[in-house]
């Protein structure tokens, strides 16, 4: 017999009744699962109760049960000890159990028994406020204790039987496949076992705050784009992941000040999402589709996008060319080229409402107001001179803007894709060159470079980039060039 | 990267409740962006000789070994207004239950340790600040991932009057405001 739950220390009593209930659920209310109240069983002074089983259900979970208890499969290992315990308790180093579970083997740091193992777990799911982790396909679900309890089941078993895998991270892996099985038994969604994100409350947004603001929601379709684009398409490497921060970093210089002027003046957030952030979230689209289909089909999306009620903002009369002027005119201050307006005028031009800036068609308009203006100012001091943050995020804009315009103006779909294509694979060959190159080996380089290949396909942007990066790192030069040459496939016209 | 926490303590204030101490921290931002800290008690310690709660927000002391590392949760952090104050609330249990260790034990004895947390005088908090917020990344581990983003920390230590005093109407306007300041 190996299962026991403990009940007082004497002076401290645990919750051993959520943790029968806990049980009881994992062995889908198995009749035959049993505690052992009377007697009880003393564990190096502590009182705890025995767990019996004559298991009378199938599947995983009793049968795991059904396992631990009557010690299949293993012989004479230490005993499992299960603490429900609440929110105000703390391991030995007063680290917070508070949402959280945990389960120690033998000789573990923080282990309060000598010879057993030891599962500790929040039966009070954060004092009430809820557990959540991130969820198989995106977004985020809730636990709930027996869920927990189970995932601990799940060490403790590899404990005993002396089966934990040789890495922390394949362990939790594991434990979290487990985990999905009792997940199955409650009817809750499956946890992202690649993901080992979780904690108190209702989950966080984890990304783009100004993007969720302008959206409605950090959940929102646009905002799961950009989710994915950082997850699976910038941190899949490790220039990726430096570009990231880097972008990151620039990007976090202003938007928070820009949600503070949305919490100022709501409508804002209706100029931000028509003005900028759908047509980057349409932008950002254009690209994956670009990268996923290796430059065909471009214009079909375009037209695609035309006719998505969403997307309607964008496409209302003069707002694409107002876009347009924005942005030529931010990029040629970004890139420092002299007359014409101030930047402040420039940027203030690009997020202005549609109704006042309608010049072309002689309608006046009463002018920005002030948060308009301050916006104006914010992205001109903090974003528009920044060269990660206007290469990913205004020129991405400006290249879909330009395409979307050449439509609008009638040009023939072939001409626009092609010169779609081409315009792309000029901004990818200007891709920013991390300091990390200056780091890598010369595999490591080609590691990186042969990671590129998903999206720099079009031999423009290789032959650039090999170009640009033998120039700022010129001992890569040869790797870069070898890299070049070698064409992984594209669109060709 | 933040090179050097550079926040200020402004006022470090605690009342109690029916179970819980309420510690609140006014923190000023001098910087020109928004900074980022830690809103989640993740270590609790009380030091019975100096009436002292001791209270990390950050996971400096979590490394690859440490038996939470592979279920980290997540913190939640505080926005930090560039050149404002904020307020900052952490509420911690009235009575902290400490699991003792194999080794202090030796096999007998209680297996948890209480301690008075309102029974406190004094307050050292350490808190985790950066200029990005923190985003996870599968990539890594996250206890690796938040000692990285948590690698400037923030600290001070107060006196706090830990009476049960019904809350005044300016203290409704202002928590921050009454009690200890820094030293």
């Amino acid at each position: 017999m190996t299962l026991f739950i403990a009940q007082t220390d004497g002076t401290t009593n645990f919750d051993l009744t959520q943790v029968q209930v806990d049980l009881l659920s994992i062995t889908r209310v198995d009749t035959g699962l049993g505690f052992t109240e009377n007697p009880t069983t003393a564990i190096e002074s502590v009182t705890t109760v025995p767990v019996t089983y004559n298991r009378t259900e199938n599947g995983a979970t009793p049968t795991r049960i059904d396992d631990l208890v009557n010690d299949h499969g293993f012989t004479a290992p230490p005993h499992i000890v299960l603490f429900g315990v609440n929110d105000t308790f703390v391991l030995s180093d007063g680290t917070s159990l508070k949402g959280n579970g945990i389960a120690i083997p033998v000789g573990g740091s923080g282990n309060p028994f000598a010879h057993h193992v030891a599962a500790l777990y929040d039966v009070t799911l954060c004092g009430g406020a809820g557990e959540w982790v991130d969820k198989e396909g995106g977004g985020t679900t809730q636990n709930t204790t027996d869920v927990v309890l189970y995932h601990e089941l799940s060490h403790c078993f590899h404990f005993v039987t002396g089966t934990t895998a040789s890495t922390s991270a394949a362990e939790e892996e594991a434990a979290e496949t487990d985990e999905n099985d009792m997940r199955d038994v409650r009817g809750l969604p499956h946890r992202d076992v690649h993901s080992h994100n979780g904690g108190c409350g209702g989950g966080t947004p984890s990304c783009c705050i100004v993007a969720s603001l302008a959206t409605g929601s950090p959940y929102s379709v646009e905002v799961a784009t950009f989710r994915h684009y950082r997850e699976h398409v910038l941190r899949g490497s490790d220039v990726g992941d430096d570009f990231f921060a880097t972008l990151h970093h620039q990007y976090y210089a202003f938007s928070p000040e820009v949600v503070r002027l949305m919490g100022h003046r709501p409508e804002l957030g209706s100029t931000i999402r028509g003005r900028y952030v759908m047509p980057l979230l349409a932008a950002v689209e254009m690209l994956i589709h670009y990268a996923n289909e290796r430059g065909s089909g471009l214009t079909r999306l375009l037209r695609k996008q035309k006719s998505r009620a969403e997307c309607t903002d964008i496409f209302a009369p003069n707002a694409l060319i107002t876009l347009h002027s924005g942005l030529t005119l931010a990029r040629a201050f970004a890139a420092q080229e002299p007359g014409s307006m101030t930047q402040t005028e420039t940027a203030s031009l690009a997020f202005m409402p549609v109704q006042k800036t309608s010049a072309s068609s002689g309608e006046t308009g009463t002018g920005p107001s002030d948060q308009m203006d301050e916006l104006a100012a914010l992205i001109d001091a903090r974003a528009v001179r920044y060269g990660v943050l206007a290469w990913a995020l205004l020129e991405t804009v400006q290249l879909w803007t330009d395409a979307q315009l050449a439509l609008q103006r009638g040009t023939d779909e072939l001409e626009v894709g092609e010169t779609l294509r081409a315009t792309i694979a000029d901004w990818l060959g200007r891709m920013p060159i991390s300091d990390l190159w200056e780091e890598f080996s010369r595999l490591k380089a080609m590691a990186e470079l042969e990671y590129l290949d998903q999206f720099m396909f079009d031999q423009r942007a290789r032959t650039l980039f090999a170009q640009r990066l033998a120039q700022a790192v010129p001992r890569h030069a040869t790797a870069a060039a070898a890299w070049a040459v070698v064409s992984p496939g594209g669109h060709h016209a | 990267m933040l090179e050097e926490p550079t926040v200020e303590f402004r006022r470090v204030t605690g009342r109690l409740t029916d179970d819980q101490v309420h510690i609140t921290v006014r923190i000023h931002n001098p910087a020109s962006r928004t900074l980022y800290a830690y809103e989640t008690p993740r270590r609790i310690r009380y030091d019975a000789a100096t009436a002292t709660i001791v209270v990390d927000l950050n996971d400096e002391h979590v490394d690859a070994d440490h038996p939470i590392a592979p279920h980290l949760p997540q913190p939640r952090f505080l926005a930090l207004e560039a050149g404002a104050d904020t307020l900052l609330r952490i509420s911690l249990p009235r009575v902290l239950s400490r699991v003792r260790s194999a080794d202090e034990r030796q096999g007998e004895g209680p297996l948890v340790e209480q301690y008075p947390l309102d029974q406190a005088e004094r307050i050292a908090l350490a808190i985790a600040v950066q200029d990005t917020p923190y985003y996870y990344n599968p990539r890594e581990p996250m206890a690796t991932q938040l000692r990285a983003w948590g690698a400037q920390i923030a600290r001070t230590e107060a006196r706090i009057n830990l009476t049960r005093s019904p809350r005044t109407s300016r203290e409704r306007r202002d928590p921050g405001s009454p009690g200890q300041s820094p030293e």
